[in-house]
This record gives structure tokens, C-alpha cells and sequence, in this order.
């Protein structure tokens, strides 16, 4: 019983649900606002996203009428139930050790994966050319991220398994870090941490690999013929997904808190989640454009996974 | 609670470019007002989106032709209610330099109804902003008369 | 890469360049070409303007009463090119710098210079001639000031009393009688 209430507290406040809502929508106005900072503009305000929902839950809801009308509603609600629940099992350091038992790294590659289902799912929906460009493009991409994905997930729990064999509970990489000290000053963790940086842009679709839903190209691809409330939950869902990859790489590499009790690591999270938000997406939207679809591919295939094998490599050999 | 809403939701209009057979000239307006730093519509909250059926604001430059006639009323079809509509620039009202043209119908208005209009050839991004303000007081004026859910 | 950085850094160090428009009024070049302007005290009537119009936006009526014509310069199709005030030998059209234009779709056909020149008045029989502003007296008529003020059928018999006069032809009423 007290493990239900504690996950229906979890997916409901926090660190799922309204929380991760906040957050994330926090996030996303963070990084507009510094991407025109970096562009030498002023940027909306900082609460921008927060308006944007408001915005979309004032329109009309238009549904072509060759679309499939129940996977069309669908496909965002699954998406962002999927992506709160799994905010809900990321551990915050000093605050909240994850849900018991589910916190399991093989759940969430099970789990990460939700919202880009949920985009593909819209694109096919859609009956329009552009929503499947979209749809086959997010597909391939998603092969393409979740290689160094992968990579990197068995890099970490090969190196905090040691001698005993891998470890996927994050309560165990978390109580190693607090340990050891962070993965992220482990030089064999480096090439690992790299690759992370760089999935997160990609599995966002920010920077060089805004491809699925590229503006200029597919014309939004799978989001094309949404309007109204529903793209209102296809924006929360992408802001709720923000939080989850950035929790999850701080989790995964540097969730030592600063001991300040509940709110100060709560804060010391949140600057954590910032810093990298502006080190991985920020700064690739403004210095770079967007790469073809097989180059993005071959990016990942061909410099990102290599790095992330390094780190497994070494971790192997330094058992 | 909708009331409340309703206030808040004109701080973030989402803009959409039509060209209605124009000389590009309103366009490469548009386009500096929202892209360039000097001009950054973006402090309004506002954002060129890619999809018509993410628009709020309509903004559309050209004389109608007739070439382009049918495909810009569909598109204009397309964008979901409440919409403002702001013509940017003489051609969509009266044809400009153009006008009596042997491709060129009648203005605008007669298929589109416009809500806003910023004369100018082209006009100034600073007008062009002046003319998006106008078009979110007028969304507020409509959003508080209650035509939300009009089809 | 480095390049990027350092251009990063240079924007946040550099800050916003934005104009401050809307939330400080928007700086106008000095010779910058708005909407244009009628005098209607200058105006000649020549039609000059109408003539060069770039979109056709002048338009020159007479009035419903017949005492005067009405230009009506409609500025949704004016395309500011400076044309008319380019070539207006009095200065009545002028451009004006004004580019604060912007108005509801509802008021479209109120947008224009609609301007009354009322017709002159010919000095010696009283009939309707074109406006003869001071601006124009100064411009072309300093070569015979009292022959300008007149209508077409004075102002030819005025330079046929004239050429009869300087070239010694008596003028008589009715024809000379064969001697």
C-alpha cells in the first residue's frame, strides 16, 4: 500500500507530474532565453512556454478527416503519460531515491523511447505525406540515438558493478557515486559522458539534429496537422521529456547533492539541470545548423557510439 | 477561470506567412522582423511557426493571383480559430503596382477578411510589429467577446 | 568549433542590440519617405501628379457642386515612391515622414487625403479657371502679372489687343469698308 501511494505521489507531484511540468517548462523558457542572449536578442520571458500552453488551450481542435481520429487523440496523451511516469522513477540526489524497485536502468530504456513512439505514432496518424516523412525520419534517427544510448548505460553499470558484475538499479549507481565521487571525475566515464551530451540534442531534436521536425523541410513533420489543446500536450510532453534526459544524465554521472537539506539539493539539482541544458542544447541550437538524415545518422554511428564503446571497453579491461 | 485564461493566452501569438503571389518584398520584411536582433519580435512572445494549424496571427503579403488563388484559400482554411489576419503592405488591399494586372484579381478581401492592415511599400518592420500589436488587441477584444469555438 | 566560442562569448559579453520599438518610439531617418501630404492652397490642378502615379492611387473629381475639384489620394495603394512630390512644380504634394500607418481592416476606404480645391475665378468676366496660387504667380506668372489672372478667351484677346497695338493695326468693331 505504501509503495502505491508512493508512486502515485511520485507520478502525481513530484518528481513526476506537476513538478516535472514546472520544471520543464521552466527549462525550455531558460533555453529560449539564452539562445537569443547568445544571438544578441532579448528572448521572451522567462514563463514563455507556460503562455504558449495557455495560448494553444484557447483553439479549436482540427482533425483531418482522413486521419485515424482515435490514434490521432491518442498519441500525445500516451506519450506524455509515459514520459511523467518516468520522470517519476529518476532519482534526485538528496531528495528522492526513486521509486523502489523500479528505478532499473533496463526499464528505462524501455521507457525513453515513449515519446518518440508517441511523435511517430502522430506522424502516422495524420494522413498527410509530410507526417510520414516525419514518421520515417524519426524512426531512423531513434535507431541512430539509441545506440550511444545503449553504450553508455552498459559503460556506467559495468564500472559501478566492479568485480560483483554490472549493477542497473540507479539506487546502486547513486550510492556508488555517493561513494566514490562522481562518475563524471572518473576519467575512464569521460568519453561516456561525452556521448551523453550528445544524445541528449538528439533525442530532443535540437541543433544538428532537428530532423524529424525540421521547420523549413517537413513543415513540422509529425506535428503538421495538430492544433489546439492536443499540440498543448505534445509541447508539455517535450518539456516533461527535457527533464527526464537531464535527470538522467545527471543521475547517471554527477548526482552528488550539496547537502543543504530538501531545498538546497533541490536547488543544487536544478542549477545542475540548467548548466547542462545550456552546455548540451542552448549552445549546439546557436552555433549549428541541421545535418541531412544519413549524416545525422552516420554522426552517431560513427563518432558518438565509438566514444561510448571506449568508455565500455576500458571499464571492461578495468574491472 | 476561461476569463482568466483568455487574458493571458494574446501574450504568445504564433505567426504564419502567406505569400499571395507577392514580389517577395513584404517578405523579406517579415523576415527581418522576427529573425534579425535589431527587431526581435520574439520579445513579444511571438514565433514563426511552420504548420498553419499552429498559427494565431496571419500575416499575408501579394496581390491574390490567379494562379495561387485556390491553394491560399485552402491553406487559409487550414488555420484554426480564433484567427487575426494583418495584410502587410498595399497589395492585398488594393493591388499596389500591380493593380489592373492581366494575372491579378481583385483585392483580397473579397475571399479573405482582413483584420489589420499596414500600408507601406514595404512597410518598416517597426510597422509591421505595429501591426502585429494591433492584431493581438484585436484577438483580445474577440477572445473576450467569446467567438472561441466558431466554425 | 573554437570560432563559435568565441563568438558566444563575444554576444554575452556584447549583450542585446535590440531596438527598444515598441517600448520606445522607433527612430525615423531625417529624409525618410512616408504618406504624402496635400496643400490644397498650392495645388495648380495640372494633374502632373495623377499622371506619374506609380499605382495609380490619385484621383482628381471635379466636386458634386462644380466649384472645385477633389483629390482624393487613397494611401492603401500609394506606394511612397515620392513620384508626386518629385514633380509638383508648386510643393503642394509633399511626403511626409509618418510611417504609423497601421489601422483596423474596418476603416480601409478612410485611409486617404481627400482635398477640396476650389477653381479660380478669371479677373475680368468671372469665369472658372484653374487655381492660381501665390506659389505659381511667383514661379511663372512675374512676366505679365495682370495677363495671368486671366481665362484662356481674355487672356487671348488681351495679347491680340497687344499685338495690334505694338504692330500699329487699328482694331474696329466692324469690317473695314473697301475704299
Amino acid at each position: 500500500m505504501n509503495s502505491i501511494l508512493e508512486a502515485a505521489f511520485a507520478t502525481v507531484i513530484f518528481p513526476g507530474g506537476l513538478f516535472a511540468l514546472a520544471l520543464g517548462l521552466l527549462l525550455k523558457g531558460a533555453d529560449r532565453k539564452m539562445l537569443a542572449r547568445l544571438q544578441r536578442r532579448v528572448g521572451p520571458p522567462l514563463y514563455q512556454p507556460v503562455l504558449d500552453i495557455i495560448k494553444l488551450m484557447t483553439k479549436e481542435t482540427l482533425i483531418p478527416h482522413t486521419a485515424n481520429e482515435v490514434a490521432f487523440r491518442l498519441a500525445p496523451v500516451l506519450g506524455l503519460t509515459g514520459m511523467l511516469v518516468t520522470a517519476a522513477v529518476m532519482p534526485i540526489g538528496g531528495v528522492w531515491n526513486g521509486v523502489s524497485g523500479l528505478g532499473d536502468l533496463l526499464v528505462l530504456l524501455y521507457l525513453l523511447p515513449i515519446p518518440a513512439m508517441a511523435l511517430m505514432l502522430a506522424g502516422g496518424a495524420s494522413s498527410s505525406p509530410y507526417g510520414s516523412l516525419g514518421f520515417s525520419r524519426e524512426m531512423c534517427l531513434m535507431f541512430a540515438y539509441e545506440m550511444p544510448l545503449i553504450a553508455s548505460f552498459l559503460a556506467v553499470s559495468v564500472r559501478v558493478g566492479g568485480t560483483a558484475g554490472s549493477v542497473l538499479s540507479l539506487d546502486a549507481i547513486m550510492a556508488y557515486q555517493l561513494q566514490n565521487g562522481p562518475l563524471l571525475f572518473d576519467p575512464v566515464m569521460l568519453p561516456a559522458a561525452l556521448a551523453l551530451l550528445i544524445f541528449i540534442p538528439g533525442t530532443m531534436g535540437h541543433g544538428l539534429f532537428d530532423i524529424p521536425e525540421a521547420e523549413t523541410e517537413v513543415l513540422e513533420g509529425p506535428l503538421l496537422e495538430y492544433s489546439g489543446p492536443l499540440l498543448a500536450v505534445f509541447n508539455l510532453m517535450s518539456a516533461v521529456k527535457l527533464v527526464v534526459v537531464l535527470e538522467l544524465a545527471v543521475a547517471l554521472f554527477c548526482p552528488n547533492p550539496i547537502g543543504g537539506g530538501i531545498v538546497g539539493n533541490l536547488v543544487w539539482h536544478v542549477c545542475k539541470c540548467l548548466v547542462l541544458l545550456m552546455l548540451s542544447v542552448t549552445c549546439f541550437r546557436a552555433a549549428t545548423g541541421r545535418l541531412r538524415l544519413d549524416q545525422g545518422f552516420s554522426f552517431f554511428v560513427k563518432y558518438t557510439s565509438p566514444l561510448a564503446l571506449v568508455s565500455l571497453g576500458l571499464a571492461v579491461m578495468l574491472r | 477561470m476561461l476569463q482568466f485564461l483568455s487574458k493571458l493566452a494574446p501574450r504568445s501569438p504564433w505567426i504564419y506567412r502567406i505569400n499571395a503571389g507577392s514580389c517577395n518584398g513584404c517578405d523579406v520584411e517579415m523576415a527581418t522582423a522576427a529573425l534579425i536582433p535589431r527587431y526581435d519580435v520574439e520579445r513579444l512572445g511571438c514565433k514563426y511557426c511552420g504548420s498553419p494549424r499552429h498559427a494565431d496571427v496571419v500575416l499575408i503579403s501579394g496581390p491574390l493571383t490567379m494562379r495561387v488563388r485556390d491553394r491560399v484559400l485552402r491553406v487559409f482554411d487550414e488555420i484554426p480559430y480564433p484567427k487575426v489576419t494583418v495584410a502587410v503592405g498595399v497589395c492585398p488591399v488594393s493591388g499596389g503596382c500591380f493593380r489592373d494586372g492581366y494575372s491579378v484579381g481583385s483585392n483580397i478581401d473579397h475571399y479573405i477578411p482582413l483584420d489589420v492592415i499596414v500600408p507601406g511599400c514595404p512597410p518598416r518592420p517597426q510597422a509591421i510589429m505595429e501591426g502585429v500589436l494591433k492584431a493581438v488587441e484585436v484577438w483580445r477584444a474577440r477572445l473576450e467577446e467569446g467567438v472561441c469555438s466558431h466554425s | 568549433m573554437l570560432p563559435f566560442l568565441k563568438i558566444m562569448v563575444r554576444n554575452l559579453i556584447l549583450g542585446p542590440s535590440t531596438d527598444p520599438f515598441p517600448f520606445a518610439p522607433a527612430k525615423t531617418p531625417d529624409k525618410f519617405r512616408g504618406c504624402a501630404a496635400h496643400d490644397p492652397e498650392k495645388c495648380i490642378l495640372c494633374g502632373i501628379c495623377r499622371h506619374v502615379c506609380a499605382p495609380g492611387a490619385i484621383q482628381i473629381r471635379v466636386s458634386e457642386d462644380g466649384s472645385g475639384m477633389n483629390l482624393v489620394l487613397w494611401h492603401n495603394s500609394c506606394v511612397f515612391c515620392g513620384m508626386c512630390a518629385h514633380y509638383c512644380p508648386t510643393g503642394a504634394m509633399t511626403m511626409t515622414s509618418n510611417w504609423h500607418l497601421t489601422h483596423l481592416g474596418a476603416d480601409k476606404f478612410s485611409n486617404c487625403i481627400d482635398s477640396f480645391i476650389p477653381f479660380g475665378e478669371c479677373a475680368q468676366c468671372g469665369a472658372k479657371i484653374q487655381p492660381r496660387p501665390q506659389a505659381i504667380i511667383d514661379k511663372i506668372g512675374q512676366r505679365q502679372p495682370d495677363r495671368f489672372l486671366l481665362c484662356p478667351q481674355c487672356k487671348r484677346e488681351s495679347i491680340a489687343k497687344h499685338v495690334a497695338q505694338v504692330n500699329h493695326i487699328t482694331t474696329h468693331e466692324t469690317p473695314q469698308e473697301t475704299p
